[in-house]
C-alpha cells in the first residue's frame, strides 16, 4: 500500500518536471520579444490582436506584452527587461530618447481622451470645451456637487490629466488638498490604479474622470459602468501612441532587430489595418486610429497638424540623433 | 440582484471546465507547474534545514526559529518586488535570465515557501521525543541516518509542511505577477489571470477562474489525504 | 578478564550541573556489572557515556584501549547499545523495529529476516513479527526492545532500569535472558531491583551524586552499609526470641523472620509477598503493621504501593484489588506478611 503511494507521488512529480522542462525548451525555439506598454492598450484586449497578427506573419517569433502603465513601462525598458515600449506620453518619451535609452521612435496610432461622468452631470459640463469643463468641476467640487477620480499613477493618462489642469490655470496641488465643505473628505480622489479600475471607481462614486476612449467604450459595452461621455474632442484631448525601440548601444541585452521588425509591422499596411479595424464591430468605431494611414492619405489635415504640435520633437517624430540602423523606417 | 455575479461566475466556471477551454487548461497546468516545482525546490533546501534546526541546540536557536516563523507570512508582493530587482537584467542576478519565465516564478515561489517548510519541520521534529534520537543513535545510526529516521517518524508534520507550501505557492499572486508579468502563453497563471480579468472588468471570467482555482486546490488536497490514509 | 572500558577522571556536566564525576573505573567483558544508586545519582549518565550517546565533558574514556572522541564515538555506537527504561518504537511492526539496526548496517534482506526471527525467539516472542510494536504489553515491548538490541550482536549491552516498569513475571523473563547473554558480552545494568542485581551482577558500582561511593563484588556491597533505595531492603539488629529472629529495623518497626541469626542483619521482603487489608485481620502471618499509603504506581494489571509504617514498604497487588478495596494515597491500611517471606541478604 505504502509503495503505491510513493509511486503515485513520484509519477506526479516527474510529470510536473517533464512538463516544466518541456515548457522551458519551447520558448527558446522562438525568438522572444518583450514589449512593455500601457494599461489602456492592454486592458482593451487590442494587444492580443496585434500579437496574433504579427505571429501569424512571423511564426518564429513570440511577442510578450507587459502592461504596467507608461512610467513603469519606461523604467522596465531602461532596466533592460523589455526590448521596446509602446506608450502615450510625449514628454516621457522625449526624456527616454534624450537619455539614450530609446531609438527609432514611430508614432503608430492616436485617439482622444474624454471626460466621462454620471448621467446626472451635477456640474453641468456636458458639451463644454475641456478646459472649461475642468474649471466648472473645480468650482463644484468643494461644495460637494462634483467628485473627480484621477488615475494617480505614472500613466500617460495621468500625465495628460495633469497637463489639462495646468492648461486650465488650476493648481492641482491645491485641489488635492481641498475638502468638501463640512466634511474631511477630498472631492479629488486618487485611485492609484489602471484605467478600468479607475472607471469602475468613478462609476461607484458617481464621479467625473478622464479616460481614453477605447477603455471607456469597452467597459461601457460590458456593462461595468453607467458613466456617459460628456466632453470630447479638441486639440487638448489628443492621445498619441508611439513605439520606441530600446537602444542596444546602451542596453546591450535588448533584442534590437526583433523590436525593429515589430515596429515595422506596426507601421505596415497590415499592422495599421489592425489598428483601424479594432473595435469597429463591437463599438461602431475604430478605437485606435491608424496614424500612418491618416498621415499618408492626409485625410484629416487639422488632426495631422495637432499631432505634429503635440507629439513631434523639433518637427519630426524622431530626430536624426535618435535614429539607429533603421533608415527604411523613416523614408 | 446582488447574488447574480456569483452565480454567473459559477456558471461560467462550469462552462469553461465542460468545454475544456484550452487557455484555461494551459494556465491551470502552468499554475501546477510553478507550484510543484517551487515546492520541490523548497523541500530540497528546507527539509534538511528544518531537521538541523529541530534537532540541534545552538546559540541563537530561538532567534532563528522566530525569524523563520515570521517569514512564513511574508507579503508576496514585497518578496516579488525584491526578487524582481535582483533578477532584472540590470540587477545582480540578471545573468540568470529567468525573469518572465516559468522557472523564474518557481524559484520565487520556492523562496516564498521555504520558511513554511523549515518552521513546520523544525516544530514537528522538536515535538518528537528527544529519546527517539537517542534510540536511533544507539542502534548505530549516523547523523544522516538519524535525520532520516526522525523525518520518517515526524512524517505527518513533514507532509503537512509540504502540502501547506504547495497550497501557498499555488494560490499566491505577488510573485507570479512581479516575476512572471502575466504574459499570455508564457507566464500567465491562474492567479495572475484572475487579477488581469478583474482589472479588465470581466468579473464573470475572473470569478470563474477563482472557482476553478479553489476547486483544484480542494481536489488536490483531498487526493493527497486519500493517498495518505491508504498507506 | 580483559578490560573493555576504562574511565580516567571522567566527568559530565549538563549546563553547569555536575551529573557525573567518576575518578577511575574499568569494566571488563565476561562479567555483568551492576550499577545502583538513587534516582539522579548519575546511573543513566554513566550508561549514556558508555553507549557513546554522550561524550565526557572532561577526562578520558577508553574503549578497548582506544580513546573515544567526537570522531570515534560513532564506531562505539555501532558496537554498544543501550536499552532504556521505557522502550520507544519506530512506526511500523515489530519486524521493522528489530530490523532497523541491521538495515542501516546493510545486511541483505534474507539474512535480516533470519536474524530477526532468531532474536525474537531468543526473547520468547516467536511469531510476533507482524504485530504493531506500540500495541504490545509492557513486558512484550521491553522484550522486543531487547531483541532489537541483541540482534545486532553488540559487544556491549547496557541496560538502564530495564524491568522497573514490569511485573515480576516479565521481569524474571528479562532477567533470565540477560543472564544468558551476559556471558558472551560486556553487560552493564542499572537497576533498583535487588533480586535482579543479586542474580545477575558479579560486580556492582554504587553511585551517589555522580560519584562512585563503592565498587566491588555484589555480595560485599550488600553486606556493607546499606542502600535505602533498594526496595524493601532493611538493615537492623536481630535478637533471637524463641529461636526466631526479631529484627528491629528502626522507627519502632520490628520484623519477625523465619531464620535465626543474631546481630546486624540485612533483610528483604518481596513486594508480592505482602498482603494488604483494610482492617486488622487475625492471620497466621507473623508480621502485621498499620500504615498509610504514600504512593500508588499504576502498572496496568498490577499496582505498586508505597506504605509508610514507620518504615517504607513497597507492596505489589493486582489492580482489581486496588479498585475493589478503594485504596489510594493517604488510605489507612494494614500490611501483613509471613515470617518465611523475610529473607536474609
Amino acid at each position: 500500500m505504502k509503495q503505491r503511494n510513493i509511486l503515485i507521488i513520484a509519477v506526479v512529480v516527474v510529470i510536473a518536471l517533464i512538463g516544466t522542462s518541456w515548457y522551458m525548451l519551447r520558448p527558446n525555439q522562438k525568438e522572444n520579444l518583450i514589449v512593455s506598454t500601457t494599461t489602456s492598450l492592454y486592458e482593451t484586449g487590442f494587444l492580443d490582436v496585434l500579437k496574433a497578427g504579427f505571429e501569424a506573419k512571423y511564426p518564429n517569433y513570440n511577442v510578450s506584452f507587459i502592461s504596467q502603465g507608461t512610467g513603469l513601462a519606461i523604467e522596465t525598458a531602461k532596466r533592460g527587461d523589455a526590448d521596446m515600449i509602446m506608450v502615450h506620453d510625449p514628454n516621457a518619451e522625449l526624456a527616454f530618447l534624450n537619455g539614450s535609452y530609446g531609438v527609432d521612435r514611430k508614432i503608430i496610432a492616436y485617439n482622444f481622451f474624454i471626460i466621462v461622468g454620471p448621467q446626472s452631470d451635477p456640474a453641468g459640463i456636458k458639451g463644454l470645451a475641456p478646459l472649461d469643463a475642468l474649471r466648472k468641476i473645480a468650482a463644484a467640487g468643494p461644495n460637494g456637487s462634483a467628485l473627480w477620480v484621477s488615475r494617480g499613477d505614472n500613466s500617460g493618462t495621468y500625465s495628460k490629466e495633469k497637463a489639462l489642469w495646468k492648461a486650465a490655470d488650476l493648481n492641482l496641488t491645491q485641489i488635492k488638498g481641498q475638502r468638501i465643505s463640512g466634511t474631511n473628505n477630498p472631492w479629488y480622489i486618487e485611485a492609484g490604479a489602471g484605467m478600468t479600475a479607475t472607471l469602475q471607481l468613478s462609476n461607484q462614486k458617481g464621479a467625473y474622470t478622464l479616460s481614453d476612449i477605447a477603455s471607456f467604450l469597452k467597459n461601457s459595452k460590458e456593462g461595468n459602468i453607467q458613466l456617459v461621455n460628456l466632453v470630447q474632442g479638441g486639440k487638448e484631448m489628443l492621445n498619441v501612441y508611439s513605439a520606441i525601440a530600446v537602444n542596444p548601444q546602451k542596453v546591450t541585452q535588448a533584442k534590437f532587430e526583433t523590436a525593429i521588425l515589430f515596429i515595422k509591422f506596426l507601421v505596415s499596411d497590415e499592422g495599421q489595418n489592425l489598428f483601424g479595424t479594432f473595435g469597429a464591430q463591437d463599438y461602431g468605431q475604430a478605437v485606435f486610429k491608424p496614424w500612418i494611414t491618416t498621415y499618408k492619405t492626409n485625410s484629416d489635415p487639422t488632426l495631422i497638424q495637432w499631432v505634429k504640435e503635440y507629439a513631434f520633437f523639433n518637427g519630426t517624430e524622431c530626430p536624426d540623433l535618435y535614429r539607429y540602423k533603421a533608415d527604411d523606417l523613416f523614408s | 440582484m446582488s447574488w447574480q455575479p456569483l452565480l454567473d461566475g459559477l456558471r461560467e466556471a462550469a462552462r469553461l471546465i465542460e468545454t475544456g477551454d484550452r487557455e484555461v487548461i494551459e494556465i491551470t497546468i502552468r499554475s501546477l507547474q510553478t507550484a510543484s516545482l517551487g515546492t520541490l525546490m523548497a523541500a530540497i533546501v528546507g527539509l534538511p534545514l528544518g531537521v538541523l534546526i529541530g534537532m540541534r541546540s545552538f546559540r541563537g536557536k530561538r532567534t532563528v526559529k522566530i525569524v523563520f516563523n515570521s517569514l512564513v507570512g511574508i507579503p508576496t508582493v514585497s518578496l516579488g518586488l525584491l526578487l524582481y530587482i535582483l533578477l532584472s537584467h540590470s540587477g545582480p542576478l540578471g545573468f540568470l535570465d529567468i525573469l518572465y519565465t516559468v522557472p523564474g516564478i518557481a524559484v520565487g515561489e520556492a523562496i516564498l515557501v521555504i520558511p513554511i517548510i523549515v518552521s513546520f519541520v523544525a516544530s514537528a521534529i522538536e515535538s518528537k521525543d528527544i529519546q527517539l534520537r537517542d534510540l536511533v543513535r544507539t542502534l548505530g545510526a549516523s547523523e544522516l541516518e538519524t535525520s532520516i529516521a526522525i523525518l520518517r517518524e515526524a512524517y505527518s508534520g513533514v507532509s503537512l509542511a509540504v502540502v501547506s507550501s504547495f497550497n501557498r505557492a499555488f494560490a499566491e499572486l505577488g510573485i507570479a505577477m512581479m516575476i512572471g508579468a502575466n504574459i499570455r502563453g508564457v507566464t500567465r497563471v491562474l492567479t495572475t489571470a484572475i487579477s488581469l480579468q478583474s482589472a479588465m472588468g470581466e468579473i464573470g471570467l475572473s470569478l470563474a477562474l477563482s472557482f476553478i482555482l479553489i476547486a483544484v486546490v480542494l481536489t488536490l488536497n483531498f487526493l493527497i489525504s486519500f493517498l495518505q490514509r491508504g498507506g | 578478564m580483559e578490560s573493555v572500558y576504562e574511565l580516567h577522571s571522567v566527568s559530565k556536566f549538563y549546563d553547569n550541573v555536575r551529573a557525573l564525576d567518576v575518578i577511575s573505573l574499568s569494566i571488563g567483558t565476561g562479567e555483568i556489572t551492576g550499577v545502583i544508586g538513587r534516582s539522579g545519582a548519575g546511573k543513566t549518565t554513566l550508561l549514556k557515556i558508555l553507549a557513546g550517546l554522550e561524550l565526557p565533558t572532561a577526562g578520558k574514556l577508553l574503549f578497548k584501549g582506544d580513546e573515544i572522541d567526537r570522531k570515534s564515538v560513532r564506531q562505539l555506537r555501532r558496537v554498544a547499545t543501550i536499552l532504556f527504561q521505557t522502550p520507544l518504537f519506530l512506526r511500523g511492526d515489530v519486524y521493522t523495529n528489530v530490523a532497523y539496526g541491521l538495515r542501516i548496517r546493510n545486511h541483505s534482506r534474507e539474512s535480516i529476516g533470519k536474524m530477526v526471527v532468531e532474536a525474537l525467539s531468543l526473547v520468547r516472542l516467536d511469531g510476533f513479527e507482524d504485530r504493531d510494536a506500540r500495541r504490545l504489553s509492557g513486558g512484550e515491548q521491553q522484550r522486543v526492545a531487547l531483541a532489537r538490541a541483541l540482534v545486532l550482536d553488540p559487544r556491549v549491552l547496557l541496560l538502564d532500569e530495564p524491568t522497573s516498569n514490569l511485573d515480576r513475571a516479565n521481569a524474571s523473563v528479562m532477567t533470565e535472558i540477560i543472564e544468558e547473554e551476559g556471558e558472551k558480552r560486556c553487560v552493564v545494568i542499572a537497576t533498583h531491583d535487588y533480586e535482579q542485581i543479586k542474580k545477575l551482577a558479579d560486580r556492582t558500582i554504587f553511585l551517589e551524586a555522580g560519584r562512585i561511593v563503592e565498587v566491588g563484588a555484589t555480595d560485599s556491597i550488600f553486606s556493607g552499609p546499606l542502600l535505602a533505595n533498594m526496595e524493601n531492603v532493611y538493615t537492623g539488629v536481630s535478637r533471637l526470641v524463641d529461636g526466631i529472629s526479631h529484627v528491629d529495623i528502626g522507627n519502632g518497626v520490628e520484623i519477625k523472620a523465619a531464620f535465626s541469626r543474631p546481630g546486624r542483619v540485612v533483610v528483604h521482603v518481596s513486594p508480592e509477598d505482602i498482603i494488604l487489608s483494610k482492617g486488622w485481620v487475625e492471620t497466621s502471618a507473623r508480621n502485621e503493621f498499620k500504615g498509610r499509603i504514600t504512593a500508588v504506581e499504576d502498572l496496568g494489571p498490577i499496582a505498586r504501593l508505597k506504605i509508610d509504617t514507620g518504615k517504607s514498604f513497597t507492596v505489589q497487588i493486582t489492580k482489581r484489588s486496588l479498585i475493589d478495596m478503594g485504596l489510594n494515597v493517604d488510605s489507612e491500611v494494614y500490611l501483613s506478611f509471613k515470617a518465611s517471606s523475610v529473607e536474609l541478604v
